[in-house]
C-alpha cells in the first residue's frame, strides 16, 4: 500500500514536471514558427512576448512596452504572430520618442497586417507597444527580423 | 516517511531545472566573488536594467554591415578561444558575447568549418555561469557539422543567446547579461573597426561613427555595476573609445513618418534622418583605442 502511494506519488511529480516542460518548448515552438512566418528573407534577432489581461472598467488598455536599439540604414520586419488560444488578436506599435511612427492595426478602419517593415533611417531607441484588439485578454509573439542593409 | 521526503526533493529538483525561464532565484544563490559588490544601492534596479538592455548589441546587425561592406571572409579578426583564462563569472559572461559576436560573423560568411570551434567555447563558459542548458549545443553541432541549413545556423544561435540573456535578466543576474552584450558590442565594434582599417569607405565610416549613439546606451548600463572592479576596469577601458566618439557630430533632422502599403505588406518609412560627421583623424582614433581595448579585454 505504501509502494504504491510513493508511486502515485512519483507518477504525479513527473506528470508535473513534463507540463511544465511542455510548456516552456511551447513557447519555443511558437517563437521559431513566428519567426519562419517573417519570410525567408528575414533573419531572427528578438522575440518579444505578451501575456496580457482584459482591460478593467475604464482603465487604459493593458500594453508591453519593449524598448529596442535599432540601427540607421537597416530595414527590419516585425511580425507578430497571435495565440491560436488567444481571446484577443494582437497587434502592434512602433514609436520614436512620443511618436507613433506606425501600427499593425487602424483601429478607426479595422485594417490590420501580420507586422510591418521598418526602414530605419536613424540609429537610436524604439519603443514597440503590443496590445490586444477591444482591450481583450492575450497572448501573442512579435519577431524583429533584420532584412537587409539600406 | 524518509521515502516521501526523498520523492518529494527529487520532485522540486525536476520541476525547478525543467521550468527554467520561471524560475527566480537570488543573486546569492550564484555567489561567486565576482557577483556586483555588496555595499552600495544601484541606482537603477533590474527591472530598469531589463527595459534598458534590449536589444543594445546584435551580433546579426553587425555581421551584416561587415558582410554588406563587400569585406572578404578574414578568420585572423577572430577572438582565440582560450576559455582557460576566464575563471569568474564575469569574465565567461563577457567573453560568451565575444565569441557570440564571433560566431554571428561565421555564420554570415556560412563558414561553418570554424563554427563548431566557437560554438564549443560558448558552450564551455555557458556552462561555466549555469545558463549551458539554453544553448542548443547539439543541433548546431549538428547543422555545422553536415554543412546544412545555414538559415537554421543563424536562427538558433540567435535564439539560444537571447534565452540565455532573457533567463539572466529573470533570475536576478543582469549584471552578467549586461557584459553578454558588452562583449557582444566589444567584438562587433572590434570587427566592423578593423574591416575599416584595411578598406576605409564613407559610408562604413559613418556607420562606426554611428555607433556613439549606442556606445553611450551601452555605457549607462554598464556603469549601473562599476562598484564591481570588474565592471570599473570596462567602464575605464571603454572610457577611452567614448573619448574619441565625443568628437562625432550627429545631426537629426526631424521629420514625419509614412507608411507604404504594397501587395498587402506595410512599410514604414520615418522620415527623420541624421547625418554622422566623422574625420579620418577620428576614425583611426576609434580604430585604434577599439583596438587596443578588445584585445586587453579577451586577455
Amino acid at each position: 500500500m505504501i509502494e504504491m502511494k510513493n508511486i502515485t506519488l512519483l507518477l504525479a511529480i513527473v506528470f508535473l514536471s513534463i507540463g511544465f516542460t511542455v510548456k516552456a518548448q511551447t513557447e519555443a515552438q511558437k517563437v521559431e514558427l513566428c519567426s519562419k512566418s517573417a519570410g525567408a528573407e528575414a533573419t531572427y534577432v528578438k522575440d518579444l512576448v505578451a501575456d496580457l489581461p482584459a482591460v478593467q472598467g475604464n482603465e487604459k488598455i493593458p500594453n508591453a512596452k519593449f524598448s529596442l536599439i535599432l540601427q540607421k540604414d537597416t530595414k527590419y520586419r516585425v511580425t507578430i504572430c497571435t495565440d491560436d488560444d488567444s481571446p484577443g488578436k494582437g497587434y502592434i506599435q512602433l514609436f520614436d520618442n512620443q511618436t507613433m511612427l506606425g501600427s499593425s492595426y487602424n483601429a478607426t478602419t479595422g485594417k490590420e497586417f501580420r507586422g510591418f517593415d521598418f526602414d530605419c533611417q536613424k540609429t537610436g531607441v524604439y519603443h514597440f507597444f503590443i496590445q490586444f484588439q477591444e482591450g481583450k485578454a492575450g497572448k501573442a509573439v512579435v519577431i524583429l527580423s533584420f532584412v537587409k542593409k539600406l | 516517511m524518509v521515502k516521501n521526503l526523498l520523492y518529494l526533493f527529487i520532485a522540486i529538483a525536476i520541476i525547478t531545472t525543467s521550468c527554467g525561464g520561471k524560475t527566480k532565484s537570488s543573486q546569492k544563490g550564484f555567489g561567486d566573488s565576482d557577483t556586483v559588490a555588496d555595499g552600495g544601492a544601484l541606482p537603477l534596479d533590474d527591472k530598469a536594467m531589463e527595459s534598458l538592455v534590449e536589444n543594445i548589441a546584435s551580433p546579426v546587425e553587425m555581421a551584416a554591415l561587415i558582410k554588406n561592406s563587400g569585406s572578404p571572409f578574414s578568420q585572423k579578426l577572430l577572438a582565440p578561444t582560450n576559455i582557460d583564462n576566464f575563471n569568474t563569472s564575469n569574465s565567461k559572461a563577457f567573453n560568451l558575447g565575444i565569441y557570440a559576436a564571433d560566431l554571428g560573423y561565421l555564420n554570415m560568411y556560412g563558414k561553418t568549418s570554424s563554427v563548431i570551434t566557437y560554438i564549443t567555447a560558448i558552450k564551455k563558459l555557458a556552462d561555466g555561469i549555469s545558463v549551458g542548458q539554453f544553448f542548443d549545443f547539439a543541433s548546431l553541432k549538428r547543422l555545422a557539422t553536415n554543412n546544412e541549413n545555414i538559415d537554421s545556423l543563424k536562427y538558433i544561435s540567435q535564439h539560444s543567446f537571447n534565452v540565455m540573456d532573457k533567463y539572466l535578466q529573470k533570475n536576478n543576474r543582469s549584471q552578467l547579461s549586461a557584459l553578454m552584450v558588452t562583449g557582444v558590442y566589444v567584438e562587433g565594434l572590434y570587427l566592423i573597426t578593423q574591416i575599416a582599417k584595411v578598406k576605409p569607405t564613407k559610408k562604413l565610416a559613418e556607420s562606426i561613427g554611428d555607433q556613439k549613439i549606442i556606445f553611450e546606451q551601452l555605457l549607462l548600463i554598464i556603469k549601473n555595476y562599476q562598484k564591481d572592479p570588474y565592471f570599473a576596469d570596462i567602464v575605464s577601458s571603454l572610457g577611452l573609445i567614448k573619448k574619441e566618439f565625443e568628437a562625432v557630430k550627429i545631426t537629426t533632422v526631424q521629420g514625419e513618418p509614412k507608411s507604404v502599403e504594397k501587395d498587402g505588406m506595410l512599410t514604414i518609412i520615418p522620415t527623420s534622418t541624421t547625418t554622422i560627421d566623422i574625420s579620418d583623424d577620428v576614425l583611426k582614433l576609434i580604430i585604434d583605442k577599439t583596438e587596443q581595448v578588445r584585445n586587453k579585454l579577451i586577455k
